[in-house]
């Protein structure tokens, strides 16, 4: 029986290798607007204005692009927080930061629309006309104030856009400060999940207690060892794939699943069983049992103290 | 304790009692101090790379003192001779013969300082001392004393009037250890035990004796290896020739380096059989000498430490159940 193993191939270490052929495309694309953009329409002393094709390509490219990047990073930042052990605030600072990912990437694409619109609205024509014969009063400008409506537009949303992330960033801010505190005061939910995590390893002790009932102390021990590290896969701490039995055993008491002494002993064993050739026998596992024991009065203990806590 | 034969257990504990002693001297260096015992224990020799004024000295020093070895140093310059090193004959006018007169490599530790200082020649006139324990001269062979150990320290590639040590002779330093500062706090307390015991340095007790070192090497042997850790060894070593960021991966001798040295921890750690600990806990010194990375990444400040420490990370530890028994 073999714990599950977590796979950190080559292609797990490159998470992004797929959108690196869309990258490129994006960044030809761009290069072949630009040089669009730089190629006179007509004539080398021609000031003519670009077509509005050409300055709405580079903002929808420009978009495009934008999202691309955040994708790539918010994949990159997804796979490393797979692999990394985070503490509790850690994680709240990873949620965070996939929230404000999230909201960079809808906020920043219609700024620039936002902007790209407000900029290609046509001036009012203000240019004085050629009267022949007396100089006449100039006619009287509407007073419709709606004229201006469609310039205010664009800074009017664009206004409204920051408000929305400085209140977004505030209420992450909020947020990160209110959970710690949520998490002090514990709630049933987490109640909950450490139950399952200790009935899970009572289910491993108890399959070790089988195994440790054989002959073979050598197998029986390896026995007893997979399934303490098979419950700790089930409890979230599954050996990684170039995990020794010490780091393995480091990641699970630094996340509080288990006790150093009583788990250090059985891994110890472990070695000894699965490393050596020497022989092994009841020394073992007398043990080998005491370690279990000690792992099972430990998750008595934790139940009896949640039961009282509640 | 008998000198003709130590189990694992035995000779652990006597090294361990070796490196306790040297600690009243060589302070806060834990870590350094385990890795040149692994290697005098593995039967090679020892490159220590570091700035200078951070206590290499002291530590071959130390050593020589408390496993009561013969020692010498040669201070490497740039004009010093092969035969400075390895000895030379000479005309004795008494009998009128050619008389050999041997060098500072005929002693049981040799502390060669700042081995990067002299040319390339005369740090070739090391190699076959340190690979085969003896010395040819006139065409005479010539055996070292048994132990023989070179403690050797580096300033480092970039520090000014250095010559870089040729690949063939890196290959040839069992492991390679770094010093580094010492915390604030320790270095102040050393500072203290200097101003109290008002004498240059600690007089350290001799522990050990030529015979035990050997002993003690000779535990070693006893070490076991099941065959799942030669695999894992083995695919370590592989990845170092197959990574795109490396150029030259180790050699052949990087692999019995390993197995040597992670036999040596074991036994420093009172078992007689090797784990995956022991293998990951020496990869890098052992091996992050021998592999040449490529030229590139000098630029992005990449050194082969963090290269075979990815390397560590990647590589497939022994599955929990062995592989036999799953079969059957």
């Amino acid at each position: 029986m073999t714990a599950p193993q977590e796979p950190r191939g080559k292609g797990a270490s490159r998470p992004g290798a797929l959108s690196r052929p869309l990258l490129a495309g994006l960044v030809t694309a761009g290069l072949g607007i630009a040089a669009l953009l730089l190629h006179p329409s007509a004539g080398l002393l021609s000031s003519a204005a670009a077509p509005p094709v050409a300055t709405f390509l580079p903002t929808v490219l420009l978009v495009l692009g934008w999202g691309a990047l955040l994708h790539r990073l918010f994949q990159r930042h997804r796979a490393r927080d797979r692999q990394a052990d985070l503490s509790p605030r850690a994680e709240r600072l990873t949620e965070a930061t996939d929230r404000l990912l999230v909201a960079a990437g809808l906020v920043v694409p219609v700024s620039v629309v936002c902007l790209y619109l407000s900029r290609t609205r046509p001036p009012p024509d203000v240019r004085p006309t050629r009267v022949a014969g007396p100089v006449q009063a100039p006619p009287a400008m509407p007073e419709d104030s709606g004229s201006h409506l469609p310039h205010l537009l664009g800074p009017i949303l664009l206004a409204l856009l920051l408000a929305g992330a400085a209140v977004a960033i505030v209420a992450a801010l909020t947020q990160l400060r209110r959970r710690p505190a949520r998490s002090r005061t514990g709630t049933e939910p987490q109640d909950g999940a450490e139950a399952g995590l200790d009935e899970q390893l009572a289910a491993a002790v108890e399959l070790g207690r089988r195994a440790l009932n054989g002959s073979d102390a050598r197998a029986a021990v390896i026995a007893c060892y997979a399934a303490m590290e098979s419950s700790l896969a089930d409890s979230g701490v599954a050996r990684r794939i170039a995990d020794s039995p010490t780091e393995l055993l480091d990641r699970a008491v630094n996340r509080g699943t288990v006790h150093r002494a009583d788990a250090g002993a059985l891994t110890a064993l472990f070695r000894e069983a699965r490393f050596s050739r020497h022989p092994m026998g009841t020394p073992e596992l007398t043990r080998a049992r005491t370690a279990l024991e000690a792992i099972a009065t430990q998750l008595t203990d934790r139940r009896s103290e949640s039961e009282a806590a509640r | 304790m008998t000198t003709d034969e130590l189990t694992p257990r035995q000779a652990g504990e006597l090294a361990n009692e070796v490196l306790a002693e040297i600690g009243r001297a060589v302070v806060g260096k834990p870590e350094a101090l385990q890795l040149v015992m692994l290697g005098v224990l593995a039967g090679g020799h020892v490159l220590i790379e570091d700035l200078p004024g951070l206590g290499k000295t002291l530590l071959a020093r130390s050593f020589a003192q408390a496993l009561g070895l013969e020692f010498r140093r040669i201070q490497f310059t740039p004009d010093l001779l092969p035969s400075d090193v390895t000895g030379a004959p000479f005309y004795d006018q008494r009998s009128g013969e050619m008389v050999f007169r041997p060098g500072p490599v005929f002693t049981h530790l040799l502390l060669a300082d700042e081995i990067n200082r002299t040319p390339p020649k005369t740090q070739a006139a090391l190699l076959e001392a340190m690979a085969e324990a003896q010395v040819s001269i006139d065409g005479v062979t010539r055996p070292l004393p048994d132990p023989f150990v070179v403690i050797a320290t580096a300033n480092p590639i970039e520090y000014e009037g250095t010559y870089a040590l040729p690949e063939a002779q890196l290959d040839r330093f069992l492991l390679r250890a770094r010093m580094g500062y010492l915390e604030p706090k320790l270095e102040a307390s050393m500072l203290r035990a200097r101003i109290d015991r008002a004498a240059p340095e600690v007089r350290l007790r001799t522990l050990a004796h030529p015979e035990q070192v050997l002993a003690m090497r000779a535990a070693v042997e006893r070490v076991e290896v099941a065959e799942d850790l030669v695999e894992y060894v083995m695919a370590l070593v592989s990845a170092t020739r197959a990574d795109a960021q490396i150029q030259v991966g180790a050699s052949p001798r990087g692999g019995l380096a390993l197995v040597q040295l992670g036999r040596a921890r074991a036994m420093l750690d009172g078992r007689d059989y090797l784990t995956p600990e022991d293998v990951k806990a020496v990869a890098v010194p052992a091996l992050a000498h021998r592999i040449t990375l490529r030229p590139e990444l000098w630029v992005r400040q990449v050194e082969a430490d963090d290269v075979v420490a990815r390397l560590l990370a990647e590589v497939p530890t022994p599955t929990t159940v062995p592989l036999a028994a799953v079969v059957r």
